[in-house]
């Protein structure tokens, strides 16, 4: 009984610690506590923009756990591999999640026979083919259509190669290997019919164990970005990036590592129109929504991190090659 | 513990966790803060979260009820997907970790200012920057040429443009300094009066500093800040972070080296700190 209590006696000890020190650091070092406190501004509304799609995803989730049969959905999913990926990649159209929401769901799907190359294809670009994140794109960057135009296609052009590849190239199961995952490959018996009530309390409980397994990388995550935003000046970054050989590669980090939700950050993306060429600001608006500080961290805590690596890889090298080509043709 | 008592405790644990989030989005909902951490076309999905919440922590709680009297609802769910409750420091600081942006939120709050402008970097009104001023052959006679992206700022030039004085109005002003910036020439020489916190790059002198305000988009991790150079004989004295409100004549001048509008201050008076910390584009504009 005692050894059970230990750590929650630590827990609460440590809160408490924490409490009394920043208490402490707000009487006696003004400063720091109004730091801590812009931090928080970002931090919570970095969290509080994501929630919503959040809890949209885990109830998604839930319902095709409880109700979406893998015979029903082998019957909706196009046959032909190439023609699933293409679906998988344009299925953002209709269903436009953030990555957030999108990785829940995706890995649930997958767990249900869903193909791992087309729901890697659909959480790759999802976040960027879409109507509202097109419409925010156009309205930021209103006086180069283009650009709006090229961030949906190459956006789509990366996910499809990569769902491509990774059609042909994998042979695993890519799903991190986890209890759930080990009861889904037993063969499985039809279920019994259970009552509406039965399969609500399920759909609930589902929701939110996964609620708490994705929240805790969405808060970690969101911790790291506001830390880099906090404590890095803008500024600094137009700097360090005017070489133009590695200003492409220099901004996909940047994007990397400030984590914005794919609607806001073709805004942020203009406003470094002034030192960096369309090229560049193409590649920030492609890469960072598909792979980021805090959809990594998601994407870890789902499928194996070989998996996760190769995908990362992929999206780098063909948004750099695909941001480099249309800089040179398309864009103004 | 006995087995099933570790399990409700766990559910009781959830329960909590969901309950305090839920709460505490209820209380910045309630309270009007909310406009700190979001824009306002994101607070009706929050408002649903923190509602769901609340369901969810309703039914972890008779979940946790339940398992308390001998009867753990996810032993019999039969889908395979939960493993045993993990117990232990580790899942106690995954529930701590959820917690952790409610003792954020609990702190005082300070919305972004100078030193964050310092660090995202300052923008002049920049509708020129942005939207190239490309101006169609038959629209070159009128004063406010526009094309088909600038329309709407040569629209709003023109109703500015015939008000004596053009009082910058909070749910526009980004739009109105844009529209300012685009046709600097027309407006050199207008009355304007503007509100917003004192902040000093690398182009403040002694006799000059910005007048700044936060724009975002969705929450402050994509805040710009945008500032009109004021020309103020008392600039000295005004504090960094100083809410202003600055009445004067826009001029054609240069600040930092570059050709700029800039306000040459007559009336000045310390303003409060407006009730939104940040203004926001206007979406039907």
């Amino acid at each position: 009984m005692t050894r059970r209590l230990l750590p929650l006696l630590a827990a609460v000890s440590t809160i408490g610690a924490g409490a009394i020190l920043l208490l402490i650091a707000r009487r006696d070092m003004g400063l720091d506590a109004a730091a801590a406190s812009r931090f928080g501004s970002v931090f919570i509304g970095i969290l509080l923009e994501a929630l919503p799609y959040l809890l949209l995803g885990v109830a998604i989730s839930a319902v095709v756990q409880i109700y979406l049969s893998e015979r029903l959905l082998r019957r909706l999913l196009p046959r032909h591999p190439l023609l699933a990926v293409t679906a998988a990649g344009l299925l953002g159209i209709v269903f436009p999640l953030c990555e957030c929401g999108m990785i829940p769901a995706v890995r649930r799907l997958i767990r249900k026979g869903m193909p791992a190359y087309a729901g890697i294809a659909y959480i790759l670009a999802g976040p960027v083919v879409n109507p509202v994140v097109f419409s925010s794109t156009w309205a930021a960057f209103g006086g180069t259509p283009q650009m709006a135009i090229a961030r949906t296609g190459l956006a789509f052009a990366v996910a499809f190669a990569i769902g491509a590849i990774l059609w042909k190239t994998l042979k695993s199961d890519p799903l991190k290997a986890d209890l759930a995952s080990l009861y889904a490959s037993l063969p499985q018996e039809e279920p019994p019919a259970r009552p509406f009530g039965g399969r609500l309390q399920s759909a609930a409980l589902h929701a939110t164990d996964e609620f708490f397994d994705m929240g805790k990388y969405l808060i970690l995550g969101a911790a790291l970005a506001t830390l880099f935003q906090t404590a890095v000046s803008r500024s600094f970054l137009e700097e360090l990036g005017g070489n133009q050989l590695l200003s492409h590669l220099f901004l996909m980090g940047v994007a990397f590592l400030l984590s914005l939700c794919s609607t806001s950050d073709a805004f942020v993306a203009a406003s470094f129109g002034g030192s960096f060429e369309n090229g560049a600001l193409l590649a920030f608006l492609v890469f960072g929504p598909m792979i980021d500080l805090k959809s990594l961290l998601l994407l870890l805590a789902s499928f194996r991190a070989r998996t996760v690596l190769l995908v990362a890889s992929l999206a780098a090298v063909f948004t750099l090659t695909g941001s480099w080509l249309l800089e040179a043709v398309y864009l103004p | 513990m006995a087995p099933t008592a570790l399990a409700a405790l766990h559910h009781a644990a959830k329960s909590a966790v969901l309950a305090a989030l839920s709460l505490s989005l209820t209380q910045l909902a309630r309270t009007g803060t909310l406009n700190r951490y979001i824009a306002p076309k994101l607070e009706l999905g929050v408002k649903l979260s923190a509602l769901a919440l609340f369901a969810l922590a309703v039914f972890r709680l008779w979940i946790a009820l339940r398992a308390w009297q001998g009867d753990d609802a996810e032993a019999d769910c039969g889908c395979g997907a939960h493993g045993p409750a993990a117990a232990g420091p580790r899942q106690l600081a995954v529930y701590a970790m959820f917690l952790l942006p409610i003792v954020f939120g609990l702190l005082p709050a300070v919305p972004l200012g100078s030193a964050d402008a310092a660090r995202a970097g300052i923008h002049l009104p920049g509708a020129a920057a942005e939207h190239p001023q490309r101006s169609d052959t038959a629209a070159d006679a009128e004063a406010f040429p526009f094309d088909e992206f600038t329309r709407p700022y040569a629209e709003l030039a023109r109703r500015l443009h015939a008000l004596p004085l053009i009082d910058v109005p909070e749910p526009l002003y980004i739009e109105t300094l844009s529209s300012i910036d685009l046709y600097r020439k027309a407006f050199a020489g207008h009355r304007i009066r503007l509100t917003g916190f004192v902040h000093r790059d690398s182009g403040a002198t002694d006799g000059v500093y910005l007048l700044s305000r936060f724009a975002v988009s969705c929450c402050p991790a994509d805040a710009r800040a945008y500032g009109l150079p004021v020309l103020d004989a008392q600039a000295k004295q005004r504090r960094t972070d100083e809410w202003l409100t600055v009445e004067g004549v826009l001029e054609e001048g240069v600040y930092d080296g570059q050709p700029a509008l800039v306000l040459r201050a007559e009336q000045t008076r310390s303003a409060p700190p407006p009730a939104s910390p940040y203004v926001y584009l206007d979406p039907d504009f």
